[in-house]
């Protein structure tokens, strides 16, 4: 794969502001995950929602209570025999669409209006929640009720999410699962239970290739089935500071999380405090409910978001069908997660980190005690002395909060190639190893900026294989097992099956990974996560090294990174300082509006305003060493923007520049 | 033996059986012979099936009752035991009261006046467990609330509460006892909480106080 390629200009043309009032406590808006801007809606992507109960279609079923017109997905399945393969979607029987033991139905409603719903109305009136149009409303949903029966659910949940995984033609590229299964057996949260080995090896096979979304664990607990998958993702679900979710919710369970030092979250995405696409018989006066059921969906709808980009792509230069690769989605989403906000606040040893230097992150996320950020987690100190080289991810946080906006930055770059060209501040590459001590090398093109962050995170998959199988072979089959890692009480559990990764972050041109100033090598799992300050300014690169050959000699991994180049001035509108005039300078942009922030002040007249937008539009698309112009339609509700800023009360005088 | 013999033998077990199994439920049927069972439909409840629904009690105007309750209910788990309590009144009244107490932290009375309507508030602090009252039992001045927990199996979270209405005490001490029931066959398998645990998110049992009337 060859050079990046500079999609802001199509990624653009349909730049739409937030059209409404309440954008700024809808969770697809600027406070939330940052969607509702990016001009994509899922368009032809299908995705998949796995749950004990499917929602109602109101295509086929008839019974309108159980239904919400607005919710319509493209097809519906419920397991109606236990335990043949049987499974039907034209019967209308509310048995289907209800869980009998939850007196609030809905939950499965609730999940794929999320992620689908193009519901606009405010059943609760004038207030300051609104009903939440999905983060992909032009995505195909295929849901399935898996009608399990305990105390093992497992097969029954394996069986049903393959029956959509595999139908032919339909090509889901991402399954949500907003539930959870116990864990029976004498199992532990190791990764070798039933449901949690299938969705691993459903990822691995070249037909299916699906990025499984899970919700975290909450509450007392007790379902935290497959929440220690190692190839998806599990989402934990942020509450709302003010209007901003940006707090890991004080209901998240921490305590079901994997064996060994691993963690099991991931992502942090809203939970808490919005309305939801209810059933119709759901009283205003409820209160609307709570849970990591509607943090996974956001990133289920991200992910197809991301897919329908990659569709629109695929076949331009520097494009090709990696771009659909679950590990790409992982690495993307994660790596452009927010930790600490861009806006001169965050102090690291006592200085500001200047404006940029946190890659543009809009919101700083804090963690059950209301005050921890990263800066705190053991996961932070990415450094040689640092315990952070060991963690890659923080227990509560994971990477961070999802942000669509900046997920789409970061795959819009493009792929790069290791051992290449150099590199582009902003991008990812699907890439192979060739066996224990072989390591791919990133070279930066420009030099990185002192007391700027870098973001790089590596995602690749454990190995899961058939011990038993049935006809038809190379299926999931009620009865079919898969094998079984041993713990050898000497390495890690998962060791059987994983090939060790690493990341690390070396001057340019060095020799060795002696060298090193910067490192992640976590022994366990299967995601490293590098996220560590610039210390001076210069050339540097990265490795990906393979640690081992423990289930073959090559090695596939997807990696994405973000850093900051040295000069940002170079290209006006570039507000966020990473060399290209983006979508994510336009969010520094917005979310400054009315300040006297310098470095988001493109006209230099000392205040952010319409005159700064005028010169992001008119330099959308630049990038260092680049004359190309994009065309952006003028923005749509120019003064609800300004009102929405004022209202977050961006009002602040950073006056920090880069320092080079 | 014969056949005879054994159908004798056999037909002296079933009755010997018979006799020693009504001998051990005549007791409980004497005991219950005061006991009055409240039927769900009479308790006005939030998310609890087989009951009717305290929704339907809210007034047409003003701040919704239940979601305030509702919003106290999800604030985070206290260390303390959750205490069930007595409030005068039925139906709206008693969800007036009922608000007051758990969203506007009105200290509960303890003590009541013979011949005043009560009710007794049950409520489960936010968790993943569906929490139903499955009946209510009361016998003199002993009340049984009996409930289930139902675990999710989906990513919600979920609380509840139950107005369980009260009449005729004689003065004296009143007992509620809250009794969680054991967990249906279904959902075997899954993890109930500790009893600690337990303890901070279910209503716990709890006494009060009927007087007499003063003159």
């Amino acid at each position: 794969m060859n050079g990046p390629i500079l999609g802001g200009s199509v990624l653009l043309a349909s730049l739409v502001v937030v059209p409404s009032s309440f954008g700024n406590v809808l969770t697809n808006g600027i406070n939330g995950i940052n969607s509702s801007s990016l001009g994509l809606t899922g368009a032809g992507v299908t995705i998949g929602q796995v749950e004990p109960f499917r929602p109602g279609d109101p295509s086929f079923d008839t019974m309108g209570s159980l239904f919400h017109s607005s919710v319509n997905p493209a097809q519906v399945f419920f397991r109606n025999t236990i335990p043949t393969l049987n499974f039907n979607a034209t019967m209308d029987d509310s048995t289907e669409i209800i869980d009998p033991n939850a007196t609030k139905p809905g939950h499965s409603v609730w999940v794929a209006g999320i992620m689908v719903s193009t519901d606009t109305t405010d059943p609760d009136g004038p207030g300051p929640m609104v009903a939440l149009t999905g983060v992909a409303t032009g995505a195909n949903l295929y849901s399935i009720g898996d009608n399990g029966a305990g105390p093992d659910f497992d097969p029954e949940s394996a069986i049903s999410t393959q029956h959509i995984a595999i139908i032919p033609g339909a090509n889901v590229r991402t399954i949500n699962m907003s539930f959870g299964n116990p864990l029976v057996g004498g199992h532990i949260l190791d990764g070798n239970q039933l449901l949690t080995q299938f969705i691993d090896w459903s990822a691995t096979q070249p037909q299916q290739d699906i990025l499984y979304v899970v919700a975290g664990n909450e509450g007392t607990g007790g379902i935290p089935v497959p929440t220690d998958n190692f190839n998806g993702m599990t989402v934990a679900y942020s509450e709302r500071v003010g209007n901003v979710w940006r707090r890991v919710g004080s209901m998240n369970n921490f305590l079901e999380d994997a064996e060994v030092d691993r963690t099991s979250i991931d992502l942090i995405a809203p939970g808490d405090g919005f309305e939801m696409t209810s059933l119709g018989t759901m009283p205003t006066t409820t209160p609307h409910p709570i849970g990591t059921s509607f943090a996974a969906p956001h990133v289920t709808g991200t992910a197809a978001l991301l897919q329908q980009f990659a569709t629109q792509k695929i076949g331009t230069p520097g494009w090709d069908a990696d771009a659909r690769r679950h590990q790409v989605m992982k690495a993307v989403l994660m790596n452009s997660a927010d930790k600490l906000i861009d806006n001169c606040t965050v102090m690291v040893n006592g200085n500001p980190v200047p404006q940029g230097g946190l890659l543009g992150m809009t919101r700083t996320v804090v963690k059950q005690d209301g005050s921890s950020t990263w800066l705190d987690s053991f996961a932070y100190d990415d450094s040689l002395d640092g315990l952070g080289k060991f963690t890659p991810l923080d227990e509560e946080m994971g990477a961070g909060h999802l942000n669509a906006s900046r997920a789409l930055t970061q795959f819009d770059r493009g792929e790069f190639d290791a051992d290449g060209a150099d590199v582009q501040r902003i991008g990812w590459d699907w890439g192979t190893t060739s066996g224990d001590g072989d390591f791919n090398r990133y070279r930066f093109a420009d030099e990185l900026r002192a007391e700027s962050f870098i973001s790089i995170t590596l995602a690749w998959d454990r190995e899961v294989a058939f011990a038993t199988d049935m006809a038809p072979f190379g299926q999931y089959n009620v009865g079919d097992t898969f094998e079984e890692y041993v713990d050898n009480g000497i390495d890690p559990p998962d060791d059987s099956v994983i090939n060790d990764m690493d990341i690390y972050l070396l001057p340019r041109g060095a020799a060795s990974i002696t060298e090193a100033i910067a490192l992640t090598l976590s022994p366990v799992g299967t995601l490293e996560h590098l996220f560590f300050q610039i210390p001076t300014t210069g050339e540097y690169e990265f490795w990906i090294l393979q640690g081992d050959e423990d289930v073959g000699v090559t090695q596939d991994y997807a990696v994405a990174w973000w850093a900051v180049a040295a000069n940002p001035a170079v290209v006006q509108g570039d507000y966020s300082g990473d060399g290209i005039v983006g979508i994510e300078d336009y969010n520094l942009w917005k979310a400054n509006f009315g300040t006297a922030n310098a470095a988001t002040d493109g006209s230099g007249n000392g205040i952010v305003d319409a005159a700064d937008y005028t010169v992001w539009r008119d330099h959308l698309g630049q990038m260092v060493g680049s004359g190309s112009l994009a065309s952006v339609p003028e923005p749509m509700g120019m003064g609800l923007v300004v009102l929405t800023s004022i209202g977050l009360g961006f009002v602040r005088n950073c006056r920090v520049r880069l320092r080079t | 033996m014969n056949r005879f013999a054994l159908l004798y033998f056999g037909f002296a077990i079933a009755m010997l059986w018979s006799a020693t199994a009504t001998a051990a439920e005549t007791p409980n049927e004497q005991a219950d012979s005061d006991t009055v069972t409240i039927p769900l439909d009479q308790i006005w409840a939030y998310g609890m099936p087989g009951t009717r629904d305290v929704r339907e009690l809210e007034p047409a105007s003003g701040q919704s009752l239940v979601s305030q309750i509702v919003q106290s209910l999800r604030e985070p788990i206290p260390q303390q035991k959750a205490r069930g309590f007595t409030i005068h009144g039925w139906g709206l009244d008693a969800l007036r009261e009922a608000c007051a107490v758990l969203a506007n932290g009105q200290k509960p009375t303890n003590a009541f006046l013979a011949g005043t309507r009560l009710s007794v508030v049950f409520f489960s602090r936010i968790s993943s467990y569906y929490v139903y009252v499955q009946k209510v039992e009361r016998d003199g001045n002993t009340v049984k609330v009996y409930f289930r927990l139902v675990p999710h199996r989906t990513k919600e979270l979920t609380e509840h509460f139950a107005l369980i209405p009260l009449e005729e005490l004689s003065p004296g001490k009143v007992t509620v006892e809250i009794i969680r029931s054991p967990m249906e066959k279904e959902f075997i398998g899954f993890k109930l909480p500790d009893a600690e645990v337990e303890s901070r998110i279910v209503s716990q049992s709890f006494h009060f106080v009927i007087e007499e009337p003063r003159q």
